[in-house]
């Protein structure tokens, strides 16, 4: 008989949920959102269940439940089958040296690391960091390439969430894709609250007949663009994300619609003490667990970015929010977890702490296993067998399942302190860093060769392409 | 309204914890305990239900000896414990790492006095942290008695702590001086896997069995090397070994109440075979800990964990991963008492920047599971409604009413930003740590009264001159 | 005499400090006084305490107002002094591309309070509308903002084109995906990774720190 897997009650209850989805119904169709956008606007003018008054546009409820009934989220056979994954990234421009261990700014050789370290640890998701050494225009090309080259996940499912800054720059990524065999989507980022970055929704619109996904997110501050409290500000982000939604709805008919899950109803925090973005916080587990509430509620895929943390290094307090917060989602029923490697709140992103949070997942695996419960296991016999002064060091059934009954971890070693000192006394980070180098030398996946080649033959293109760089606004 | 707690499901269940228990309570009765000591063997002799083979010096209780003595357990919890999310820091470290040089080194006196101050500053309770090395043996755990209850107000001074009096004259001088201080004095029992006892504790308890103190019964097996390698069965072994060290307690200490060490309880510990040591913060000691706190919520008894160990040698990711995620699991499961705050690798140092830590973690942990409450007022729709594109919340009178009490302001789990990090001196963890640490010593302001602590000089001064003190200490 | 005065701007408190700062006025209280050992003083406290993290942004928010409202009471009456004197001019904006405006909100803010002459273009400013603006305003100091890695790049043109048009402000960067070293890779005259320290760096870079 299987013990019951350990798993989170409480929090936020259907009927609460109901509630919020009606007052999110409610400001649709009373509040609006604002669509900086000539052609988005009269795209949307003629429909049924719209009203438009200047750049304010409303959403009648039914069309906003057609909308979100009309999303598919085709997640990848792995999160079917419930693996435990991460998700690790992205687009940081400052990361911890590999060999030195010092703080930089990320280049392209780091970007292949990184991406060649990820693979090798099965993560998923968006190129980890921008290569700051090549021209800006290449930039974004470079990193879905490098993704594309190096790693079997990367870039290449919905937990991915890449920007394509330019609708040239949109169109050369396509374009690779379509080479490479790769997924290709395109998103759009709210800016709450409740509006659009003009330019973002202007690629987009110009890529719409293409007939490629597209997805929304918005990433609302508590006390800054979104109310104090973490309840009001996930009310604004299903609100924004819903409407949202719906202009991709009307928008792109041709490509399928979704809400990224890489940032669901987030609800992001803020320091009124440091004036800055804070993830990691109490407050960002409380929204975390509120997010997968209401990712279970509408059915949409769960990946909670758990693995953030304020520390600026890949010490005790990065590890004591990531390991409370990802094993909280995990017993709330997530087992995909996203920003991987990232410190200081997504500023810096680091090599040995994905490997570290790599054995972070690895222990939360172990402490939820499945157990089984049987009184063959309470082994009331050999309890009776050895008296006092006795040992089972030496019995059959410690030799049999010794390996079997615990986890052995490759980095939280159980030496004990002369151990410890005798094998040299380096520290996790130390080790970290040697595994991480390891894992880069011996990685060994790389893209078909003739794959290879016509990526390569496009990205010479793009680095000709003036009217790309033009494209970016680079200069006067 | 509240949002519902969040709590964990999930475990064992109560038919199966009342299974486990039938049978431990069913090994009493068949099995037994080696009870290696002639003066409590006379003592047991003759009482109804209770069979000894004095050869092999095993006992055997009945089944209704048994029950009246878990019936009778009594446990003198402090106020505290109610609010829960209470530390329990060290216990009787020897080594500790040095708060000046980072080094690891043997612990002294001062460390004593110095990490009790920090430990009170914390609010911590439980045993002496460290045992004072450069003080003679055999005055060393009356000295930590002493220490901890001039300088703190819980230390040593409820059921949660549980130093040791290792030889009879050792526990008549504690003993002596817990009646002057008017501070908690109870005799503990550890059993020696699987089912016997040490002698000398044995004696000390035959010796005390007059002076009407309470006395408990713990035990600390150990998974596949002195109980069976599954989780299950070493926690079966544990409780047959804790209901029979009860039972022979409550049959012989009958001018004072007994219970379970809820500190070393229904638990065993995990073992590793690769290194052949002792394994604490494991992901198996976290499920040991967590079906240890579901039989004692099922037997109604209070609810502590050794969740602040770990196996790391220094107070680094894996520490805080370890310590940070099993006291989750501990508080999701309804533990109210967290144990071995300070300790590292696996329990053989003492790191003030570890309790630090240690505080840091519990009070995260606290403030995650704090219920939210759910209304209108929370969810701000009309603001939202309100609100324009382009416009922002931070003027907003609820952003005002709120922003200090909603949002926890962490002592060492800084959220600034990398630039005010640089700028402020690229300080490690460890050093924030470190200052918060010093900084709690400095301001600490406890003391006993001065009258109490002269009366405890003056049994500490003879205890010093005491030859046959020293002489049981002596090999 | 103004410790009151300074007080309420501590405390945030805008009835008070107008009312205090009005009855200065009235008084014929030299304005210049008013400001330094009033307001300006009770800003000064905030900063340090601001710095310290001891009083946080929602209040550091009461006090700039506090600071706006007597400030603009005493228009009038500078005018009739013959002007005031502001610690220097700055243009600040949000780079074209980019349309996040919180930190560079805060800072514009935070700079008006602390007594710069604050001229913000908003989001998604074009380089050539900052070198504009800059000339136009004779501006002592630039200020670029940026959220996104792919709009920070249009730092290092829009510094270029600054320079390269002969005005002599200098340059300060921010945004959460600047570093230090991004800032010198840019050449600019200095970065600040919060409102506060953009202050501070800011009377500086004018040399009235």
């Amino acid at each position: 008989m299987k013990l019951e897997n350990f798993e989170l009650a409480g929090g936020l209850r259907k009927e609460q949920i109901d509630y919020m989805h009606e007052k999110a119904m409610w400001l649709i169709e009373t509040s609006g959102i604002q669509v900086p956008h000539e052609g988005v606007l009269k795209l949307m003018a003629d429909h049924n269940g719209v009203t438009i008054d200047g750049e304010m546009v409303r959403f009648k409820p039914d069309l906003v439940q057609k909308a979100m009934a009309a999303a598919v989220y085709d997640v990848p056979e792995y999160y079917k089958r419930g693996k435990w994954f991460m998700s690790a990234g992205a687009h940081q421009t400052a990361c911890y040296d590999l060999d030195t261990g010092k703080l930089k700014q990320a280049s392209a050789d780091d970007l292949v690391k990184f991406i060649k370290l990820g693979d090798a640890l099965d993560t998923v998701g968006s190129a980890p960091v921008v290569p700051m050494d090549v021209p800006g225009h290449l930039q974004h090309i470079l990193m879905h390439k490098a993704a594309w080259e190096n790693s079997r996940y990367r870039c290449n499912d919905i937990f991915e969430h890449m920007d394509k800054p330019s609708y040239e720059c949109a169109n050369y990524v396509y374009e690779m894709a379509q080479a490479a065999g790769k997924r290709f989507t395109f998103g759009i980022w709210m800016i709450s609250p409740k509006s659009f970055d003009a330019h973002n929704l202007d690629v987009a619109f110009r890529l719409r007949d293409k007939g490629i996904p597209m997805w929304l997110a918005t990433m609302p501050q508590a006390g800054v663009t979104a109310p104090i409290t973490i309840l009001g500000t996930v009310l604004q982000s299903m609100y924004e994300h819903f409407a949202g939604l719906t202009v991709l709805y009307l928008m792109n008919p041709k490509g399928n619609n979704y809400i990224s899950p890489n940032d669901a109803f987030e609800a992001n925090t803020f320091s009124m003490k440091y004036t800055t973005f804070v993830y990691g916080s109490v407050e960002y587990v409380q929204h975390s667990l509120h997010q997968i509430a209401l990712c279970k509620y509408y059915d949409l895929p769960i990946i909670v970015k758990s693995l953030l943390t304020s520390s600026q290094e890949p010490d005790a307090h990065a590890a004591a929010e990531m390991g409370i917060h990802t094993l909280i989602a995990g017993l709330a029923g997530a087992r995909a977890f996203r920003c991987g490697g990232l410190l200081s709140t997504g500023e810096i992103y680091s090599g040995e702490w994905v490997v570290i949070l790599d054995e972070m997942l690895q222990y939360i695996r172990n402490v939820l296993k499945e157990e089984e419960f049987s009184e063959e296991r309470l082994m009331i016999q050999d309890i009776i067998d050895v008296g006092p002064g006795g040992t089972y060091v030496d019995k059959n059934s410690t030799y049999e399942m010794f390996r079997k009954e615990y986890w052995m971890p490759q980095l939280f070693e159980h030496s004990n302190l002369g151990q410890w000192i005798e094998l040299g006394q380096k520290s996790i980070r130390q080790q970290a860093r040697e595994i991480a180098q390891k894992l880069v030398a011996e990685h060994s996946y790389e893209i078909d060769r003739d794959v290879k080649k016509e990526l390569d033959r496009i990205y010479e293109r793009a680095k000709q392409d003036k009217a790309l760089e033009k494209s970016l606004k680079l200069e006067i | 309204m509240m949002l519902h707690a969040y709590t964990l499901a999930g475990g064992l269940r109560p038919e199966q914890i009342d299974l486990m228990r039938d049978k431990a309570i069913e090994l009493v009765e068949t099995v037994g305990l080696h009870i290696p000591h002639e003066g409590l063997l006379n003592r047991l002799h003759g009482i109804n239900g209770v069979t000894i083979d004095k050869t092999s010096q095993m006992v055997k209780f009945r089944t209704d000896l048994v029950i009246k003595a878990i019936q009778e357990m009594r446990f003198p919890l402090p106020d505290y414990y109610e609010d829960g999310w209470v530390i329990s820091a060290g216990a009787h470290q020897t080594k500790i790492l040095d708060m000046d040089t980072g080094k690891i080194r043997e612990t002294t006196h001062k460390d004593l006095v110095e990490m009790i101050k920090i430990g009170d500053a914390l609010d911590t309770v439980g045993s002496a942290p460290v045992v004072p090395m450069d003080v003679p043996i055999q005055l060393q755990e009356i000295m930590m008695h002493k220490v901890a209850w001039e300088n703190s107000r819980r230390r040593a001074n409820d059921m949660f702590e549980h130093d040791p009096k290792p030889t009879v004259r050792c526990a008549e001088y504690i003993y002596e001086m817990s009646k002057i201080a008017d501070k908690w004095f109870a005799l503990g029992l550890y059993m020696v896997s699987p089912r016997s006892f040490d002698v000398v504790e044995l004696e000390i308890i035959d010796k005390f069995l007059d002076k009407g103190v309470p006395m408990w019964a713990g035990t600390m097996p150990i998974m596949g090397v002195n109980s069976p390698i599954t989780e299950k069965a070493g926690i079966q072994q544990a409780m047959f070994e804790t209901y029979a060290c009860l039972t022979m307690l409550n049959l012989l200490n009958t001018k004072s109440y007994n219970y379970i060490q809820i500190i070393d309880s229904f638990i065993a510990h995990p073992f590793d075979m690769k290194y052949s040591t002792f394994v604490y913060g494991s992901a198996e000691d976290v499920r040991a800990t967590v079906d240890k706190l579901s039989i004692h919520k099922h037997l109604k008894m209070p609810l502590a964990a050794k969740s602040l160990l770990t196996a790391a040698k220094e107070v680094d990711a894996q520490c805080a991963a370890e310590v940070g995620m099993y006291t989750l699991m501990a508080a999701l499961a309804g533990a109210k008492e967290f144990r071995c705050g300070g300790l590292l690798t696996s329990a053989e140092v003492y790191a003030a920047e570890k309790l630090v830590l240690d505080y840091e973690i519990v009070q995260y942990i606290k403030n995650v599971l704090e219920p939210e409450e759910f209304s209108d007022e929370m969810l701000l729709f009309d603001a939202i409604a309100k609100i324009k594109p382009g416009e922002s919340f931070l003027e907003h009178p609820s952003t005002f009413k709120h922003y200090r009490t909603l949002y926890w302001d962490p002592n060492v789990f800084l959220h600034s930003n990398l630039g005010q990090w640089q700028e402020m001196g690229s300080k490690s963890f460890v050093q924030i740590a470190n200052e918060r640490a010093k900084k709690l010593l400095k301001e600490h302001a406890y003391e006993i009264e001065p009258e109490k602590k002269r009366e405890l000089d003056r049994i500490y001064e003879i205890a010093a001159k005491d030859e046959a003190l020293a002489k049981e200490r002596q090999y | 005499m103004f410790e009151e005065l300074k007080a309420s701007i501590i405390s945030g408190d805008e009835q008070k400090a107008t009312a205090l700062t009005k009855e200065f006025m009235d008084k014929g209280t030299e304005p210049q006084k008013v400001l330094k050992e009033g307001l300006v003083a009770g800003m000064d406290v905030v900063g340090e305490r601001f710095k310290a993290y001891e009083m946080w942004l929602p209040e550091v928010i009461l006090s700039a107002k506090a600071m706006k409202a007597a400030t603009e009471l005493m228009k009038p009456y500078w005018e009739q002094a013959g002007g005031g004197e502001s610690l220097g001019k700055i243009v600040i904006a949000t780079v074209e591309g980019d349309v996040h405006d919180i930190g560079k909100n805060l800072v514009s803010m935070m700079l008006e309070a602390a007594g710069f002459s604050m001229n913000d273009l908003g989001v998604n400013a074009k380089i050539q509308e900052i070198v504009d603006a800059a000339n136009k305003d004779k501006a002592d100091i630039v200020g670029l903002s940026a959220l996104l890695t792919q709009t920070m790049l249009a730092m290092k043109p829009a510094i270029k084109a600054i320079r390269g048009s002969g005005g002599k402000a200098k340059v300060i960067v921010g945004g959460s995906p600047i570093t230090q070293e991004y800032a010198n890779e840019v050449e600019s005259d200095g970065f600040a990774p919060d409102a506060l320290r953009a202050i501070n760096l800011c009377k500086k870079l004018v040399g009235k720190s």
